[in-house]
């Protein structure tokens, strides 16, 4: 076999994909032994356009996770709590509430432009503490855009549970649309159940948060969409 | 930053209840079960599209959902899930769901909250009950092989496994203790030369439908063996064993289906199951509101049918097998709630009493919650067990007339 002598010059070309978005690393997620959540941001070109272009995407990450009132809702559930002898939670107005577990319990489904439930932004910055029960200053639903500092709330939606070896989750997503106008930087998120007492016909309905998580800032452009996936979420 | 975290707590103590040993260790063990309750919650899963998961302790599919509203006290309408919380022993709960058709609205006390067992297979958040749960009472351990739950006297007739695939027979049964079923005996006979051969399972029940006075066996295969034609004589039937290829823990309590069919039979050859149509009958079955046993034959696969001609009779049986032991189940209790800023934490704690006259190794300890099994599709529902935690611990020795005391704390730390 005769051997060539390579000869010239060979200049490989080297083209980036047509395709730019920022991605931050991904940080350390739950530990064996540990309950908790991850939580996620992507953040879309466009209103509600789940084909957009990502422009950013942040996570999955750590949630910061539970506050009491989570620990609260999970002692009403393993005891069986009844409203003859209710467990006191504080709400999302500061206030403790006599709670027994019923069907609504943990709710958080709520419909589009719903912001007393499901996934909730805010623009606080306050660091996360069990005790909190808010968001520091929660972002509004923008009803009638363009509305200055206000966001559209989508439906709540959910990815059923799902196990492997180690790791069971499932996942409650909902998008924010940016249609103000203006930047919007959201610098906390959240997660509000819902409560009830009494008759169906006009039952008390409480809120409460069961966790929430401060970001350094998650910038959405007018005309974006943000989209949180929170991953209640347990290893072994 | 907070999650939730927890520890495990085994103390053994002597019968004057002076402690003999403390382990402590990690939890490790919040389980895929713990995420189907909160999901449903969460996402107000409803009877109408219910969710699916495999499944309850008994490894069976089941749906999910909360409790529809039901008049005008809907909101008030508590349900059963999630609690932990339980009576002593076989002492049984009301998921307070008084519209439950028969028995299905109770759960055993030793069925939720805390388990033991002996098997040390690490933990798979998928584990959907114990490797092998030490049930609850005072038996001792079996050195070899026992029957257990059986109806094999009075038989004065039979029924015929005989189209092929086109019947299949189902027996009920409910344990009085737990043990691993590793094969079952029936008494067969065959006439001519079926080529078999018969196929042998184990099944759980479908779930109550209010009103329906009889409950089905379910799709899920929990255990199967064979029984080769050459094996079966001829009339007028003698008892046969069907070995399982993979035994299967039966727990006390809970009722479970024999299941026979074969596609090795015709119309001339076919296989024959003895049974008594008369007198003193097996009471043990499933609720009926108007049968006192229950059993079901099925003219095509899994169409059972509920006339009484071929429901008010028990086919002959034997299950065999062993226990690994029992201890008796103190009541679950959720206590001890401490809030600190910033930590936060309760305890869930159960006391086991060993006085089954020999020791008892415990290797692992559980958690499993009472959930609503809800479906609007005919109205089924059934109060179950769905195991949420399970951790492996290094052998804690148990002996006779020593108490066992499992905490479990989680909690939030910072």
């Amino acid at each position: 076999m005769e051997l060539k002598r390579l000869t010239g010059k060979y200049q490989p070309q080297v083209d980036l994909a047509n395709r730019l978005e920022i991605v931050q690393p991904d940080k350390e997620l739950l530990l064996p032994g540990e309950l908790g959540a991850t939580v996620e941001a992507i953040v879309r070109k466009g209103i509600f356009n789940p084909e957009g272009k990502i422009t950013n995407h942040i996570g999955p990450r750590k949630s910061e996770s539970f506050t009491r009132q989570f620990m609260d809702f999970l002692w009403a559930m393993f005891i069986n709590a009844t409203e003859n002898n209710p467990i006191p939670i504080r709400n999302t107005s500061n206030v403790l509430k006599n709670v027994g577990f019923n069907l609504t319990t943990f709710s958080t489904n709520a419909a589009a432009g719903i912001i007393l439930n499901g996934i909730v932004v805010g623009t606080g910055a306050v660091a996360p503490d069990i005790s909190d029960f808010a968001l520091g200053t929660i972002i509004l639903h923008d009803a009638a855009p363009p509305t200055a500092n206000r966001m559209q709330y989508s439906i709540v939606t959910y990815g059923a549970p799902a196990a492997d070896a180690t790791t069971s989750q499932f996942t409650i997503t909902r998008s924010f649309a940016n249609a103000s106008g203006g930047l919007i930087t959201v610098t906390e998120t959240g997660i509000y159940v819902k409560n009830s007492r009494g008759d169906t016909a006009a039952p008390d309905l409480w809120y409460f948060m069961t966790c929430r998580d401060v970001w350094a800032g998650i910038a959405v452009p007018t005309g974006q969409t943000l989209t949180i996936n929170y991953r209640p979420q347990a290893v072994v | 930053m907070p999650t939730i975290i927890g520890r495990l707590k085994l103390e053994r103590f002597d019968k004057d209840f002076r402690l003999l040993e403390r382990r402590e260790q990690p939890m490790r063990s919040w389980t895929v079960g713990l995420m189907n309750i909160l999901y449903v919650s969460h996402a107000q899963i409803l009877p109408a599209a219910p969710f699916t998961c495999l499944g309850d302790i008994n490894n069976t599919t089941r749906t999910m959902s909360i409790e529809a509203t039901w008049g005008s006290a809907g909101y008030r309408y508590m349900i059963s899930h999630g609690r932990v919380a339980a009576l002593p022993g076989f002492a049984t709960l009301a998921s307070v769901n008084s519209y439950d058709a028969g028995n299905d609205g109770m759960v055993q006390g030793c069925d939720i909250g805390i388990q033991i067992g002996n098997d040390n297979t690490p933990v798979d958040a998928r584990n959907l009950r114990m490797g092998r749960r030490i049930g609850h009472g005072v038996r001792a351990a079996d050195a070899g092989d026992a029957t257990f739950e059986a109806y094999d006297v009075n038989d004065d007739a039979s029924q015929n496994i005989i189209t092929n695939d086109n019947c299949q027979l189902a027996q009920a049964f409910c344990p009085q203790n737990d043990f691993r079923c590793s094969s079952v005996e029936l008494k067969l006979f065959k006439t001519l030369a079926p080529a078999g051969p018969l196929t042998v399972e184990i099944r759980a029940p479908e779930n109550a439908v209010s009103g329906v006075t009889q409950i089905k066996p379910t799709t899920t295969v929990l255990a199967t063996g064979t029984i080769l034609s050459a094996a079966i004589g001829a009339s007028p039937g003698a008892f046969v064993a069907c070995n399982f290829g993979t035994p299967f823990d039966c727990y006390a309590g809970h009722k479970y289906f024999i299941v026979c069919h074969s596609a090795g039979v015709d119309g001339a050859n076919y296989f024959s199951w003895r049974h008594d149509t008369a007198g003193a009958l097996y009471d043990r079955a499933i609720y009926s509101t108007t049968y006192n046993h229950v059993n079901f034959r099925a003219r095509t696969l899994d169409a059972w049918v509920t006339s009484s001609s071929d429901v008010d009779s028990d086919y002959m049986f034997r299950t065999i097998g062993r226990s690994i032991g029992e201890m008796e189940y103190g009541g679950c209790e959720v206590v001890h709630r401490v809030t600190a800023d910033p930590n936060d934490a309760f305890d869930i704690r159960r006391f086991f009493y060993n006085r089954s006259g020999g020791a008892i190794t415990v290797n692992e300890v559980g958690i499993a919650a009472q959930f609503k099994s809800y479906s609007s599709v005919a109205g089924a529902r059934k109060t179950l067990p769905m195991l949420i935690a399970r951790d492996v611990v290094a052998g804690v020795a148990v002996a006779n007339n020593e108490i066992l005391l499992a905490t479990y704390t989680p909690s939030i730390a910072v």
